[in-house]
């Protein structure tokens, strides 16, 4: 497959993720807004945190080309970030309830960051011309 | 309910809208017919599509499946399982359409916005929204981004609509599943206020109830929790200074509005449980003129997980707390977690607290135990402030 359209065709499937992520970063601002204002404790930090996430995710969605390396490494900065304090999370529902994240929280916090992060290597790969041996062996199943 | 399925995010006790419903634990199992399809698909050859589409497909797939779960169950009475079924071709049809290399068109738009904004139709009316509904229209959700994608923007204004359409259709779905949620739980007599009648009921968001025999307290019952309560009174009067309270421990400082708990770190360790001389955290409200008024205490198990002793029946039931959501710069409660899976950014999920009862001492609280209406610390409050 011609590398160019492989990197583009992954680079459409990141900005779709990116987008559906950003939405929901969206959402989640906003209901941190509504929080601050039940939950005064804490100040602005959840607020800002979460709206320059959003932002940060749209933006890099919008600029995300092949060549732009500064986006990618700031998209995964972000991806990465949120899997860590998901991480954390994990943790502490088995350790706490004996039991593993609600489901939602599964996919929008691991699954979805782990398909960007994923997506976005791949697609730098490919631009480069080196598929990743999981690409290779995936396409040669096909 | 399968044990395996019981393990995620379920608590006891919690509200529905973290956990998996019996009811669509089917449409749930039905997805083993996803990897089915896909033997299928390989069988005949794979067609050669982008992976956008390959998503695009599992997507559709994957909601056809728990659909079809759902209908074939028929928990939700006929005409609903009726319209999952409907719902359920509708989604093969459209993927079957992009197998074949057709690209999405306004059947695929149709079905899915149609399936999404049924869900908040069912939200909205009452319906608690679990798991399994919620991960479902979230796929559907992202069905959408990559039916709606331009491949090539032609107009920015284009781009941006189809953005904001996605987003609108994000924040509507969380924003009727926590109203769903809610409703689901104040629709159940007691479920909110009190905490005295259970049995049967749902909780809040947020809130675990243990289930207690529905029933009236016996006597004794009546007369322990009214010993407790003034034992209470007595053991507590000299922390109306916030002074007195600092000095032994408690963290009185920054104190605002009409619910600030003020805890006491070596209580919380101390091995005592439910002693009126020694809560774990004192309760304050603060006056509109900026006096701070003591209201009650708060006492907690040692342990997450080990049940709160019931002295006095079902007037004396305690509760948890679940997902909530904490900040660590500055600490404090951040909220809930939202039925969109995520926190606020920078905050984490405590998945249960220990069990926790709250004791009233201010005179004339309606239910001395329990929760304390917010109207009715307000008006108390004010009260205070104009005996001045």
């Amino acid at each position: 497959m011609n590398t160019t359209r492989r990197s583009d065709d992954l680079l459409d499937l990141a900005r779709v993720l990116l987008l559906f992520q950003g939405a929901i970063l969206v959402a989640t601002t906003l209901e941190a807004l509504i929080w601050a204002a039940v939950f005064p404790g804490p100040g602005g930090a959840p607020v800002l945190l979460s709206a320059a996430s959003a932002a940060a995710v749209l933006v890099g969605r919008a600029r995300l080309r092949a060549d732009r390396r500064g986006t990618r490494r700031l998209l995964y900065a972000i991806e990465g970030f949120i899997l860590g304090t998901q991480l954390i999370d994990v943790g502490l529902s088995i350790a706490l309830a004996h039991s593993i994240p609600p489901l939602v929280a599964l996919l929008t916090q691991v699954a979805l960051p782990l398909a960007v992060a994923t997506t976005l290597r791949r697609a730098a790969l490919a631009a480069g011309g080196s598929a990743p041996a999981m690409t290779v062996a995936v396409e040669n199943a096909a | 309910m399968s044990p395996l399925i019981a393990h995620i995010g379920h608590v006891t006790g919690g509200n529905p809208l973290y956990q998996i419903g019996a009811e669509h634990v089917a449409g749930l199992l039905a997805l083993v017919a996803v990897p089915v399809a896909w033997w299928q698909i390989r069988r005949r050859g794979v067609p050669p599509l982008a992976p956008v589409d390959w998503l695009l497909v599992a997507l559709l797939l994957g909601s056809a499946a728990v659909h079809a779960g759902l209908a074939l169950v028929a928990d939700h009475g006929p005409a609903l399982s009726v319209l999952f079924a409907l719902d359920a071709i509708l989604l093969v049809v459209v993927a079957r359409r992009v197998l074949r290399g057709s690209p999405p068109d306004r059947l695929a738009v149709a079905v899915l916005v149609g399936s999404i904004v049924a869900y908040w139709g069912s939200s909205l009316s009452g319906e608690a929204p679990d798991q399994v509904g919620l991960a479902t229209k979230l796929c559907e959700i992202l069905a959408l981004v990559v039916v709606v994608r331009e491949s090539t923007p032609r107009r920015v204004i284009g781009s941006l609509a189809r953005a904001f359409v996605i987003v609108v259709l994000v924040i509507g779905t969380g924003a009727t599943s926590w109203i769903g949620a809610f409703r689901a739980s104040a629709a159940e007599p007691g479920a909110v206020a009190g905490h005295h009648i259970h049995g049967g009921t749902v909780a809040p968001p947020g809130m675990v109830m243990p289930a207690v025999p529905q029933r009236e307290p016996t006597p004794n019952e009546r007369a322990a929790a009214d010993a407790l309560v003034i034992e209470a009174r007595a053991a507590l009067a000299k922390y109306a200074d916030p002074a007195v309270a600092a000095a032994d421990g408690y963290r009185v400082a920054g104190m605002a509005g009409i619910d600030f708990h003020a805890g006491n770190p070596a209580n919380e360790n101390d091995g005592r449980v439910l002693d009126p001389a020694h809560p774990e955290t004192l309760v304050y409200g603060v006056a509109p003129n900026g006096e701070p008024v003591l209201l009650g205490a708060m006492f907690l198990m040692p342990k997450i997980g080990e049940p709160g002793p019931t002295v006095g029946g079902p007037l004396t039931v305690w509760h948890a707390h679940e997902h909530i959501c904490v900040a660590l710069t500055p600490p404090g409660l951040a909220g809930l977690l939202s039925p969109l899976g995520g926190c606020p950014v920078g905050t984490i999920d405590l998945p249960l607290t220990a069990e926790m009862i709250h004791i009233w001492i201010v005179p004339g609280a309606p239910d001395p135990i329990g929760d304390l209406d917010d109207a009715w610390k307000r008006a108390y409050l004010a009260g205070v402030a104009a005996a001045r």
